[in-house]
């Protein structure tokens, strides 16, 4: 009995799915946003963790952020941060994951995927449209790579195009980058630190 | 045992209801909401790509059990279940595991309805459901301890002792490849080798010296890893602040900043009526925040403190912990009044003291709140559990049954309460 477990487990592990077309990598990586960020951040290249520019918080940030929050103009600016290291930028993307409203946000959005070049064996662009209530939109771009013909594709940049105002929170949902953040903290008009 | 299935009946019927729970929390708590959740998914990706996690990074000091675990689950389960619900399903069979071994290990000590309540007060205990349900290496670490403490209640006869001690001494290794707070348990372990043979001198040398000596060769290649990339620093092993950038700066920003004597000695009145960290007085308060992390969720990762019912539910739960404390503590006056016939129990009480040392030493050198919680002793479930057994067992039929049907409605209560969006 021990024999068969272990063979059906050994049997499992080699029996993965075969890769994964872009389009399917990135209609996936969009269910999984989220849901479930631990598998969406495997299907991401190294680089791309470099890109978004999110960093962590740490307590007193969180705290003197309420205050100036809660001056509002009055409030001193806050102070210049160094950039944050990859490391940081990493636990940054998945984390912002599981907060509030994330999920939220992500479940009022629907998409399409609209277009797929594959210029070469391991370069692939994968257009699709992010489809919000009441008939707003716009187009994110995904650029994938792989390493040979036979390695799964990953996402090695996103662009978005046509986002306004009122499209911000979806935007920084379906990708979520630093640059977005400081957007929608000033749309909504509280400290973008 | 007649009188006492009606008590097995309503602790399993209790059990079963907070497993419901457990993994029904597992996949309700939001995604790496889980202590250090990120850091820990970090390591999951390194060996689920078949390699180690760089130490450097917020978790990656911690050792690669729990994390290759992890990685067999991921490929294992379909990907309509999350990785991070997997990886805390792996808690929650380390839960379960736990719980077992303390029952199964107090009813041969104990009356079957008191070794019953006292391991579901144990397995409904708030500090144990979060840590339990959450995604880490804190349960799996708890329950190869307690595996390896329960080998040493019952150690045998002695011309067989050092192949009981080989096994022990193989539960600490994966205790000490999962977590470093093994490390401390590896001592006391060799303590109940050393007490039960006492009597044959040679064989209790050779058992002890093989619960030691095991688990660290085994784990030596990692810690050796660690100690070179610290350069010698020993606290690299128990904290990602002394090598991962990230975790030194959150740490080091986390109030209190300074510890003082007195943080030791003053419990806050917010240790029952607000149990959390944010709390007027809490966050210098160590007996506060360890006693609010261990009835409730001091830490706020779990439950959302912000909404008035679940803060309220939680001080009831906090201030009903006062039960079970106070049980524990008239057993600890019970194995003071008899030691030699709780001498079963030394290798246990041992790792509870070492543990709690350890953690006072701990919350002394990184003196920020988060460095205070009561999950870092909860390889102490055992001893703990054991002591609310020793509680009930020293008192009168009547008040035994008043007791064991409080502590179930306890049971309840925690339940209720720790249940994600049940309050809400």
């Amino acid at each position: 009995v021990r024999r068969l477990v272990l063979g059906v487990v050994v049997l499992l592990l080699a029996c993965g799915r075969p890769p994964l077309d872009p389009a399917t990598v990135v209609d996936d990586y969009l269910h999984e946003l989220g849901r479930d960020p631990i598998r969406a951040f495997s299907r991401v290249t190294p680089s791309f963790q470099t890109r978004h520019g999110l960093r962590l918080a740490t307590d007193p940030e969180v705290r003197a952020w309420q205050h100036r929050r809660s001056r509002g103009a009055s409030a001193a600016p806050a102070p210049e941060r160094p950039p944050p290291t990859p490391e940081e930028e990493r636990l940054a993307w998945l984390a912002v994951q599981g907060k509030p409203g994330y999920q939220t946000e992500l479940a009022r959005l629907t998409w399409q995927i609209m277009d797929v070049e594959q210029p070469d064996d391991l370069r692939a662009l994968v257009k699709t449209r992010i489809e919000l209530p009441r008939g707003r939109s716009f187009e994110q771009i995904f650029q994938l790579v792989r390493a040979s013909p036979r390695a799964p594709w990953r996402i090695d940049q996103v662009e978005q195009v046509g986002v306004g105002e009122d499209e911000l929170a979806a935007a920084f949902v379906t990708n979520p980058t630093e640059a977005t953040r400081e957007r929608l903290a000033a749309h909504l008009g509280v400290p973008a630190d | 045992v007649t009188g006492d299935r009606p008590w097995l009946v309503a602790a399993g019927a209790i059990a079963g209801l907070a497993l419901v729970g457990r993994i029904h929390d597992a996949f309700t708590l939001p995604p790496l909401q889980d202590f250090d959740g990120a850091g820990h998914a970090l390591n999951a990706v390194a060996l689920h790509a078949g390699r180690l996690p760089d130490p450097t990074t917020w978790a990656g000091f911690h050792p690669p059990l729990y994390y290759a675990l992890g990685a067999v689950v991921w490929a294992l389960l379909p990907e309509s279940v999350p990785v991070h619900v997997g990886l805390r399903l792996i808690s929650v069979a380390a839960g379960i595991g736990m719980a077992l071994v303390v029952w199964r290990t107090l009813r041969r000590r104990f009356a079957p309805a008191d070794a019953a309540v006292a391991s579901l007060v144990l397995f409904c205990a708030p500090v144990f459901v979060l840590s339990t349900s959450m995604l880490g290496n804190e349960a799996l670490c708890a329950f190869l301890v307690t595996a390896a403490l329960a080998r040493t209640t019952a150690i045998g006869p002695p011309e067989r002792a050092a192949r009981h001690a080989s096994a022990t001494g193989a539960w600490l290794a994966a205790a000490l490849l999962t977590k470093a707070t093994a490390l401390v348990a590896l001592g006391p372990c060799a303590l109940g080798y050393g007490v039960a043979l006492r009597r044959t001198p040679r064989r209790a040398v050779l058992a002890a010296s093989l619960v030691v000596v095991l688990p660290l060769a085994v784990a030596a290649p990692h810690f050796a890893r660690l100690l070179r990339v610290s350069g010698g620093d020993v606290l690299a092993a128990f904290s990602g602040g002394a090598v991962s950038p990230a975790a030194q700066k959150e740490m080091r920003s986390q109030p209190p900043g300074e510890r003082h004597l007195a943080d030791y000695v003053t419990i806050p009145s917010a240790t029952f009526l607000a149990p959390v960290y944010a709390a007027p007085g809490m966050v210098r308060s160590v007996p506060g925040l360890l006693y609010a992390s261990t009835w409730a969720d001091a830490h706020e990762r779990f439950l959302p403190a912000w909404n008035p019912r679940v803060l309220a539910a939680e001080s009831l739960l906090a201030m009903a912990g006062l039960l079970p404390t106070g049980i524990a503590l008239l057993g600890v006056i019970g194995v003071l009044r008899r030691p030699r016939a709780h001498a079963w129990l030394v290798a246990s009480l041992a790792l509870a003291g070492a543990l709690l040392v350890a953690l006072l030493r701990y919350s002394w050198i990184l003196p920020a709140y988060s460095s205070v919680k009561a999950s870092y002793l909860l390889s102490a479930g055992l001893p703990a559990a054991a002591l609310l057994a020793v509680g009930l067992g020293g008192r009168s039929a009547a008040w035994r049954g008043v007791l064991r049907g409080a502590l179930l409605a306890f049971a309840l209560l925690a339940i209720g309460v720790t249940w994600i969006g049940f309050v809400t």
